[in-house]
């Protein structure tokens, strides 16, 4: 009989079968020990079979044709993620597209008010614009450090563009009456990472990416106290939606060239579903999404335009959704 | 003035205090993999693997150690089942330990007839150990740093070969961590590890037979 411990045998058998087994080499036993515990790692991944996909909806915005100051693609960007969105299995009636004219504040009012009506709790809302974005402090600065102006998104009222300004606060106020309790905001606008509120974390990439950068030290210390702070009202919490920007709070975003006929951010998201799928499980998460596309955009829009830098954003929390099956 | 100091007098040096305090040092390298159950609030319970890498420093008397732990931890992605999941996230950690040896007067495993037991056999020491820990992590394919503590506890056994400078401790972990962006993190896990004893090489310098 051999046991486990010493590879030797029970006492009292020694030489009586004539069985003279080995001592097992004791850093043998390491190898199963960390095979196991390996085994105890990788057994999760199992659970990944099956997502069983909730339903679906999307309000999908994009305004180029803005009275003053038009952009080329925003309204092409809206376009094309709709129709991946029902490539995808979005819901066909739960997936609106409004384009310039037709993308107004007013018209939000109702588009939420019809999705709040018809999403369930289990369900996925995703809200994407594509457009204007800028900063302002109207209502008074808000909290230093991060976030010491309010963000907007500009839809398509009035005149110009600052009438269709739509607030940070305003936006989360307006998607938090959906009931889906997985909800994704992606903004493809300038200064659109400020529309990422509190989290327990800390995004160690500056609200400018060209500007300065603290150190791993300074980034560890605003962590810890991160974890000791209360949350600050404001913008989209980490808790209520995760958000994927086009550029941090003190960016611009970019239409792209004329080959790429879409804003550079919205131009690698169409490239996710065949991209995107970072882990190789078959579906593409928020998270994934974002992966892929920071690192196309800072790997070779960056390179390529030095003058024109920026870095998407992702708001923090445990929790990831997915967005659609990957091809 | 340069003043240079070899690896080995370095820890001759280092160690000298400890030894005088009757207190043994030993650096292990340790290796664990668990699965770690995370729920945030309104949604469920989803397991994630996970693996680690430490490296701990160990002082430790006749009945109770203590042990400074740094090392690197990569948790995978949950499973995606009804459309969410849990990121994977990795970082580095610092853990903080005490332990508890059961059994102060070591026992040998094997007994009469052991044929090792001529030279001592291999000692099975048992114990019991808690730590506090703070993380720090990146939530995977992001830049978001986050912090968070976490208390351990485990049973562990060692395996001490005779005439070794090198002994294995075998553990079965189980720790929680306090996260604020989840409700519920534990985990429950598995590590080996090999310890280099630094008492037992300066017992061998000591008598020549290094």
């Amino acid at each position: 009989m051999r046991r486990f411990f010493s590879g030797v045998r029970a006492p009292g058998t020694a030489g009586a079968s004539g069985d003279a087994a080995a001592p097992l080499p004791p850093a043998a036993l390491l190898v199963p020990a960390i095979l196991t515990a390996a085994l105890l790692a990788v057994l999760p991944a199992g659970c990944a079979w099956e997502p069983e996909l909730p339903e679906r909806f999307a309000l999908i915005y994009g305004v180029a044709d803005y009275p003053v100051n038009p952009l080329k693609f925003p309204d092409d960007d809206a376009q094309a993620l709709h129709g991946l969105f029902l490539a995808k299995g979005f819901s066909p009636d739960g997936t609106i597209l409004r384009t310039n004219a037709a993308a107004t504040k007013t018209q939000l009012e109702a588009d939420i008010d019809a999705l709040a009506a018809r999403a369930g709790r289990n369900s996925l809302f995703v809200f994407y614009f594509s457009g204007h974005g800028g900063q302002d402090s109207a209502d008074g600065p808000e909290p230093p450090p991060q976030d010491a102006l309010d963000e907007y998104i500009y839809l398509y009222d009035g005149d110009g563009v600052q009438q269709g300004g739509l607030r940070d606060d305003e936006l989360m106020a307006r998607i938090s009456r959906i009931p889906s309790r997985q909800k994704v905001v992606i903004i493809d606008a300038c200064n659109s990472g400020g529309f990422i509120g509190w989290q327990p974390g800390v995004d160690t990439v500056p609200p400018d990416y060209g500007g300065y950068k603290p150190g791993a030290l300074a980034y560890s210390a605003e962590a810890f106290a991160r974890y000791f702070a209360r949350p600050r009202g404001g913008d989209i919490p980490y808790d209520q939606a995760i958000v994927i920007t086009a550029a941090g709070e003190r960016e611009s975003s970019y239409d792209g060239d004329d080959s790429m006929k879409h804003g550079v951010f919205t131009y690698y998201l169409l490239q996710t579903p065949r991209r995107g799928d970072l882990n190789g499980d078959g579906f593409v998460t928020a998270t994934e999404a974002y992966g892929y596309v920071k690192k196309q955009i800072d790997g070779i829009w960056n390179l390529n335009q030095p003058g024109a830098r920026f870095f998407p954003r992702i708001s923090g929390g445990a929790l990831d959704f997915v967005l659609f099956e990957a091809d | 003035m340069k003043i240079s100091i070899s690896l080995p007098l370095f820890f001759v040096i280092a160690f000298f205090p400890p030894q005088a305090l009757g207190l043994d040092f030993s650096q292990g390298l340790v290796l664990g993999g668990g699965t770690v159950f995370s729920r945030a609030p309104g949604f469920g319970t989803k397991p994630q693997g996970m693996v680690e890498a430490e490296l701990e420093n160990l002082l430790s008397g006749r009945s109770f150690g203590g042990a400074l732990i740094l090392g690197l931890h990569s948790a995978a992605p949950s499973g995606i089942r009804g459309g969410y999941g849990y990121r994977g996230w990795e970082g580095m950690h610092l853990r903080l330990s005490g332990e508890m040896y059961l059994s102060p007067a070591r026992r040998r495993v094997g007994g009469e007839g052991n044929p090792d037991a001529a030279s001592g056999g291999m000692l099975l020491r048992p114990g019991f150990g808690a730590a506090l820990g703070g993380f720090f992590s990146m939530y995977r394919h992001t830049e978001i740093l986050f912090f968070y503590p976490s208390l351990r506890l485990q049973p562990f056994a060692d395996l001490i070969p005779p005439r070794s400078l090198v002994r294995l401790r075998f553990a079965l972990p189980v720790e929680v961590f306090f996260r604020r962006d989840l409700d519920v993190s534990w985990a429950v896990g598995l590590g080996a590890a090999g310890v280099f004893r630094w008492d037992a090489f300066m017992e061998k310098r000591r008598r020549g037979r290094l």
